[in-house]
């Protein structure tokens, strides 16, 4: 189970409902997708992964700038502008040539893709310079498209239960840091967003010395540089400021917080308890690689420790999981989910889970557990790879979260190099703490509403 | 965006068909057909397979039998307990995967070639000797309870619950296959052997498999995984079944700020020798990104963020099937719109240039559909279901070329009728419902799975 609060964060928001998601699974060795880089005198890096299964290729452009760029009163906008890069006439070009397309906007960083065959990556390639160098907005579009994205907030938040929590919990979580204002904007802010809005935003953010150019598949390298220098190569850089002044949260001195939720919709109650955790760049990052290690022993899937002691043993939970993302330019948090075992109260499961995670604190994991979860981290990278456009995500993700091409291409052998010391004295440092935030969904005491009308 | 134009009817004519993988049909000493294509590129083998569990095989009261049989499937088989079972995959990186739709039960089994012979070990052991212990019948039965709990008050699931059962009263496309919790705190251990002894045979098998093996050594492991299965499936067999074509409005009340509309009429099965025509037709009206659909709701009027239709065609009967999300004040005006785009359709078809389009991108995107082992293991399976022959993919580009826009006009006759639409719209519109009042929507259908557009 992907925790709720994760969905909202990590959460990028799409033009369309359909996206492509690479398994985050490497193997051990020299390196794992071997890519090429090499960077156009207007700063634009460019990332060639070459792999020839099939005559396709995709181009994903990552800028390095998202939602937690909005300025205040303006949340939202960075999401909106991505609706507004794509008119009318460029999906039609794009789906003419048979290319498949979308776009998503995170806290760090906006990407777009095209993916299409081989033949056809010229055609894309000047589409998408173009709408880098010159963004023509219309004003009925800005008008249309700002209904579209308060219907898209609608639908991923204010008609989930869960979802709303979830923008609570993170509100809370982070005092004074961006990361907790909603990517896809305050509805009241939303409404506000104008066409000048949008202009100025990507004024401000687009230009080639903030982007990261991807080709993956049927592409050489040879071919990848005559192409972007044409393309792209022309495109003039712009100093930006790029130093975010925003990035501080403040010592929470001890507080622990409960964030809580009663809904009519909401039948059977969930429990999330999101902790502070280093980011691959934060503060604590040592532990970075070892709370990898460590939350995927205890919370990922059926043969977890927590899944194994609550769901299996205890038949106290029905589903259990943990989840933690350490790429991120700030700090960053693990979340821990679950959800009772039908008859079980949520008291009796927190309380369960709290002391569960108190033994692992106190008593440690084993050198077996360890090695055990580190070689099923890293086996299976062949599967990403078996995919003509394997590893483009891992490099966007990196490239944009103050990472670079060795982070991925290491990444396997850091893992492994990480000790049961390690993963313990990380396990100390983060669970040991009051400052967690316990967020609950409970059933409201009326019953729902879901009946015809009469 | 005219020199773009230009560059790319000389690409079209470029395209070559020899481009596309060429799967062969292949037979196995134990009587058992599959496709198979070989790729020496890859490092990863994928099987894929479907079995025929529709009809009868969720009896009245039994509705969920299927995901708690093929849930206990994957915990524990042979000597494997769970623990084992689960320690073993995980330890080989091997991926295996159930789901089921109202037709039956898709299979995925996806491992590196280094542990090939764990895999299908392990697989066969899925499908000839799973444990079916009652104590992990109890876990499955939370979880499934506990996702049906969780659905259960959503928009969506109601939504499309209702327009099952009114597309489908009384019949198995219309039933719920997820369960109500009744029929999930009913079902026992014996129900389950039985419907598993009675679904896995020979009959009702299509297979898929693709990837880093030879066809001998695909044949053996074909036969070591499904080789010793019963000839003949102990399910009655399925008869046709026309949706129901009377127009119906049902709204229901809820309190999400966004009403959630889902519409359906009477479509194709999957075998139709209409469905390419009907495909394309599809595309322009409802499933493509730049579909009349999403032109008019969302485009033109910012009423939407989605709104799609497509065909949902099964093995033994049809619909055509949409949905769009609004808030609640504008979910009048956008019905009308879906019905006054499905009567424009109806009325004079696509353009000239729409129809070009649409060519050019479901020829265009081909390629797409086959960039991984399991893409095309899946794929080789779906085009047996649609009743293909193992050279339709050299074909099929051919085939959607040669359309003319009398074809398409003459499908959208033959098939769009929008007086017959079906809507269910879930979100109080504080409106009277127009059509007949049904009773509270519980246990029905969700039409979900299906192949709207060609891939």
């Amino acid at each position: 189970m992907k925790s709720y609060l994760r969905l909202i964060l990590s959460a990028v928001f799409g033009i369309c409902l359909s996206s492509s998601t690479f398994a985050a699974d490497f193997k051990p060795g020299k390196g794992v997708f071997n890519p090429q880089t090499f960077t156009l005198k207007n700063g634009l890096q460019v990332i060639v992964i070459e792999n020839h299964r099939a005559p396709v290729v995709i181009q994903q452009i990552w800028y390095k700038n998202g939602f937690i760029d909005d300025p205040d009163g303006k949340s939202g906008i960075a999401h909106f502008l991505e609706h507004m890069m794509f008119s009318p006439d460029f999906m039609q070009s794009v789906a003419r040539i048979g290319g498949e397309q979308n776009a998503f906007t995170g806290k760090e960083f906006t990407s777009y893709y095209q993916a299409v065959r081989i033949e056809a990556l010229p055609i894309v390639m000047q589409m998408e310079a173009e709408r880098m160098a010159n963004l023509s907005t219309k004003s009925e579009k800005v008008e249309t498209e700002r209904k579209v994205i308060i219907e898209e907030r609608r639908m991923r938040i204010d008609n989930s239960p869960s979802a709303i929590l979830g923008e609570a919990m993170l509100r809370n979580f982070f005092w004074n840091h961006l990361y907790g204002r909603p990517g896809i904007g305050w509805e009241h802010e939303m409404t506000k967003l104008s066409q000048q809005d949008v202009i100025d935003f990507y004024k401000k953010w687009y230009v080639p010395n903030n982007a990261v150019l991807i080709l993956a598949g049927d592409i050489t390298l040879s071919k990848a540089k005559e192409l972007a220098e044409k393309y792209y190569g022309k495109i003039p850089s712009r100093p930006i400021n790029t130093k975010r002044n925003y990035l501080v949260e403040p010592i929470h001195r001890g507080v622990a917080q409960r964030i809580i939720l009663k809904h009519e919709l909401v039948n059977e109650p969930m429990i999330d308890i999101m902790i502070k955790a280093p980011s691959y760049n934060s503060e604590g990052k040592e532990h970075a690689y070892a709370l990898e290690v460590a939350t995927y022993l205890l919370g990922n899937g059926p043969t977890s420790l927590l899944y194994k002691k609550l769901a299996k043993e205890k038949r106290l939970a029905s589903l259990i999981a943990m989840d933690y993302d350490p790429i991120a330019l700030g700090p960053s948090f693990i979340s821990i989910s679950a959800q009772p075992a039908p008859g079980v109260k949520i008291e009796d499961l927190e309380a369960a889970l709290v002391a569960q995670i108190d033994q692992v604190i106190k008593n440690g994991v084993t050198k077996e557990q360890v090695q055990k979860a580190q070689k099923r981290m890293v086996a299976g990278i062949q599967y990403v790879k078996d995919s003509s456009f394997g590893g483009v995500e891992e490099f966007g993700r990196a490239l944009t979260g103050g990472l670079d091409i060795n982070h991925v291409e290491k990444w396997p052998d850091q893992i492994m190099a990480v000790t049961p010391l390690q993963v313990n004295a990380a396990i100390k440092s983060i669970f040991d703490t009051d400052e967690k935030l316990t967020g609950l969904l409970l059933p409201a005491k009326k019953a729902p509403t879901t009946k015809p009308i009469k | 965006m005219f020199r773009i134009l230009s560059l790319l009817t000389l690409m079209l004519i470029a395209f070559d068909a020899n481009a596309y993988i060429q799967p062969k049909s292949i037979t196995t000493p134990k009587g058992i057909k599959a496709w198979f294509y070989e790729d020496k590129t890859s490092s990863v083998i994928s099987m894929s397979f479907f079995i025929k569990a529709g009809g009868d095989a969720e009896e009245k009261g039994h509705e969920g039998i299927i995901s708690l049989m093929t849930g206990l499937m994957l915990r524990g088989a042979g000597d494997y307990d769970r623990e084992a079972f689960e320690e073993t995959i995980l330890d080989n990186a091997i991926k295996m995967n159930f789901s089921n739709s109202d037709d039956g039960i898709q299979g995925e089994l996806t491992t590196l070639v280094d542990n090939k012979a764990k895999a299908f070990e392990l697989m066969s052991l899925v499908i000839n000797k799973p444990r079916f212990e009652s104590k992990e019948l109890a876990l499955v039965r939370d979880e499934n309870l506990s996702n049906l709990a969780n659905y259960e008050n959503q928009p969506d699931y109601i939504g499309a619950l209702a327009l099952g059962e009114l597309m489908y009263p009384n019949n198995y496309y219309g039933h719920n296959f997820i369960g109500t919790k009744q029929s999930l705190q009913s079902i026992k251990l014996p129900s389950i052997k039985k419907l598993h002894a009675k679904v896995f045979a020979k009959d009702g098998l299509i297979i898929g498999i693709s990837g880093n093996i030879t066809e001998e050594e695909a044949i053996k492991m074909i036969d070591k995984v499904f080789g010793n299965l019963p000839e003949k499936s102990g399910l009655k067999p399925v008869v046709e079944i026309q949706p129901n074509s009377k127009a119906t409005t049902k709204k229901i009340s809820h309190p999400a700020p966004q009403a959630s509309i889902f519409f359906a009429q009477p479509g194709i099965k999957m075998t139709d020798p209409d469905f390419i025509r009907a495909s394309v037709m599809m595309y322009i009206l409802g499933s493509g990104s730049v579909s009349r659909l999403n032109d008019a709701i969302r485009e033109k009027r910012g009423l939407a963020y989605t709104v799609v239709a497509k065909l949902d065609p099964y093995l033994y009967s049809g619909i055509i099937y949409g949905n769009c999300g609004t808030k609640r004040e504008n979910a009048t005006e956008s019905v009308e719109l879906i019905k006054k785009e499905w009567q424009r359709m109806r009325d004079s078809g696509p353009t000239d240039k729409e129809l070009e389009d649409a060519k050019k991108f479901l020829i265009g995107s081909y390629p797409l559909r086959f960039i991984s082992a399991l893409n095309i293991s899946s794929m080789l399976v779906m085009y047996q279901m649609l009743g293909k022959d193992v050279d339709f993919i050299k074909k099929r580009d051919g085939i959607i070329q040669s359309l003319t826009i009398q074809d398409i006009k003459d499908i959208s006759k033959k098939l769009l009728k929008p007086e017959d639409l079906t809507f269910v719209i879930v979100g109080d519109t504080g409106q009277k419902s127009e059509g007949v009042e049904g009773p509270a929507p519980i246990v029905s259908a969700v039409p979900v799975g299906g192949q709207g557009i060609l891939h």
